[in-house]
């Protein structure tokens, strides 16, 4: 990017980071969903990581020993990881006083904040056909060498061990949802940290591996819709969750992009990383189906922060009740947070969290 | 260069106690995944279990799940470099799809055993993919506190990969886990033997914790316990915030 954008609406950090001490850190407040979903303060290693970001930026931001360049003048990025493996790879600028005004004052300006992965090739990502095996009592998955669906259930998702994505931590997790049906099914196995576009691969070799994608969902999705390339299996019931919900969320854009429909397609989300009211929007696009209790939502998680986030979903989720009234103040109140002067990142968050 | 794998001390972690047709398994390990329903299998749960299919196989019965991480030391820090991931389960001898009486009295007999699973579950299966032993070969043995423990790798290249540990209770019982370790080294590939042998060595100390003791074995009016018991907790020092920092 050539055109230098504005800064001005960059929030302070922390109430630590307002430069009485060290450099003043501010923060784009847009990064409020990938920091409660990256850094997740919530849990014991975000909070640290939280903590240590604004330390180290006041610090040491721009000290060259510690930031890689990003390739820009000005712009670095900076690891934060914890010993579990939690981390996260924080991209920011520098401007000094005194430079064109298109900033607040001098300072550390946080841009991106993107998960990091620096383990192992992991498990392969991309379509898997799950069974259930009598003789070892257990589920074996196989990646598919295709992309065409062989199933009528399609779950779409991957979740973290230690945070590790592990392909047996995910098979465990759906089949705690399945309960005692041992149908077999399809799997989209897509680990986030694959598809994040800002995410920085650790070595060029990583890029080689078969990488799960929206472009290949919408490609396995459209041909599920061929009757005779299917082999007519019918109906599909369609599941994405958690971090899943977002690769499908790209993927029916695709899918509405190319004029393509999805009427065999019976959706529901568990969890969904993404706001519903835009999964619904474009689901009703593609012309699939919603399932009867199709959205599955578990209060204080990234899943339901996403919601709340935005007004349209408060409603279609709850109505008008006394909740959906009390995370429109929330709403409201965070609304308020931003336009006053000093207010920090984490003000907001902790309104919002 | 060696690498410095550590994990947990598993002499400090939960007590878990099983009566598995009445041999006592006692086991050392952090807390399980999930709760654990059963700690009793007795007989008739079993015949139970076997009754469902008279022609076919039933399967085993899951016992728990039980996972823990193993770190590695750098100049920098220590990092978590994978997870162990273990399933317990309990195969009754008829359900290694035996055409004979269905009973493991020997060691051989368990091996066989495990062969016959192998092909059962995977000889229909893609070869290039499959992976499961082929011969006695293809099963490691490892001797632990007096225990014999025989490992095989099952399962698909790409899809699930399990290192799968069984020990003989009796002549009708077979202890096994599973383990999945693709948080070390993804599922595209078997490990290189000395990448496994380091994250074995975690697996190793975890067996050398578990004790199994048939009827005779143990003072019936002093029986080892059942159940899931936490270890005792020592208190810690909870790291204090400086005026300065911030409660995130």
């Amino acid at each position: 990017m050539t055109n230098t954008p504005s800064y001005h609406s960059y929030i302070y950090f922390a109430p630590n980071t307002r430069g009485a001490s060290g450099r003043a850190v501010y923060i784009d407040p847009a990064l409020l969903l990938p920091f409660r979903e990256y850094v997740d303060p919530s849990q014991a290693s975000g909070k640290l990581i939280a903590q240590k970001i604004g330390d180290e930026l006041r610090s040491t931001a721009g000290d060259l020993t510690s930031a890689s360049c990003v390739g820009e003048a000005d712009r670095y990025y900076k690891d934060f990881s914890q010993p579990n493996g939690h981390g996260v790879r924080v991209y920011y600028r520098i401007f000094q006083s005194g430079s064109e005004q298109n900033h607040r004052g001098a300072g550390v300006y946080i841009e991106q904040i993107s998960p990091i992965n620096r383990r192992g090739d992991g498990d392969r990502p991309g379509l898997h056909k799950v069974k259930h095996s009598q003789a070892s009592g257990g589920w074996e998955s196989t990646s598919k060498s295709d992309t065409v669906l062989d199933e009528n259930r399609f779950m779409i998702g991957a979740l973290q061990q230690q945070h590790t994505y592990s392909l047996g931590k995910t098979i465990k997790h759906i089949q705690s949802s399945l309960g005692n049906d041992k149908s077999p099914y399809n799997l989209y196995y897509c680990p986030e940290f694959i598809l994040d576009q800002a995410a920085v691969w650790e070595s060029p070799e990583s890029r080689i591996h078969h990488s799960a994608s929206a472009d290949e969902l919408a490609d396995i999705l459209i041909r599920s819709e061929d009757a005779w390339q299917s082999g007519n299996h019918g109906k599909y019931r369609t599941e994405a969750f958690g971090q899943g919900a977002k690769t499908l969320l790209q993927a029916l854009e695709i899918v509405a992009r190319q004029g393509k429909t999805l009427p065999n397609h019976t959706f529901s989300v568990r969890s969904p990383h993404v706001s519903l009211a835009q999964l619904r929007q474009l689901i009703e696009r593609c012309q699939g189906q919603l399932a009867d209790q199709w959205i599955t939502i578990i209060p204080q998680t990234a899943s339901h922060m996403h919601q709340e986030m935005d007004a349209a979903n408060i409603i279609a989720i709850q109505g008008s009740t006394a909740s959906s009234q009390a995370a429109l103040r929330v709403q409201q109140r965070r609304e308020e947070l931003l336009q006053a002067p000093n207010t920090t990142f984490f003000d907001v968050f902790k309104v919002s969290a | 260069m060696t690498m410095l794998l550590q994990w947990m001390n598993f002499a400090l972690q939960h007590d878990y106690g099983f009566d598995l047709g009445g041999v006592r398994v006692n086991l050392k390990g952090p807390a399980p995944d999930d709760p654990i329903n059963n700690f009793i299998i007795d007989a008739p749960s079993f015949n139970k279990a076997v009754a469902v299919s008279q022609d076919d196989i039933h399967g085993p019965i899951n016992l728990f799940d039980v996972s823990w991480p193993c770190e590695i030391q750098t100049p920098e820090s220590i990092e978590i470099q994978g997870s162990v991931l273990t399933t317990f389960k309990l195969f009754h001898s008829l359900e290694f799809g035996f055409s004979t009486q269905g009973k493991i009295y020997t060691e051989n007999d368990l091996q066989l055993a495990i062969l016959n699973l192998g092909k059962l579950c995977f000889e229909d299966e893609d070869t290039a993919i499959a992976c499961y032993p082929k011969s006695a070969s293809d099963i490691e043995v490892h001797s632990i506190k007096n225990r014999t423990w025989h490992e095989a790798v099952t399962g698909y290249l790409g899809g699930t990969l399990h290192h799968d540990l069984y020990t003989r209770l009796n002549e009708d019982l077979t202890l096994a886990i599973y383990i999945n370790l693709t948080t070390f080294w993804g599922n595209q590939k078997l490990p290189d033997p000395e990448h496994k042998r380091q994250v074995f060595a975690s697996i190793l100390d975890f067996l050398s914790h578990i004790q199994i003791r048939q009827p005779g074995e143990y003072d019936p009016t002093n029986p080892p316990p059942l159940g899931l018991h936490s270890p005792i907790r020592h208190e810690v020092a909870v790291e204090t915030l400086d005026d300065d920092d911030v409660d995130w």
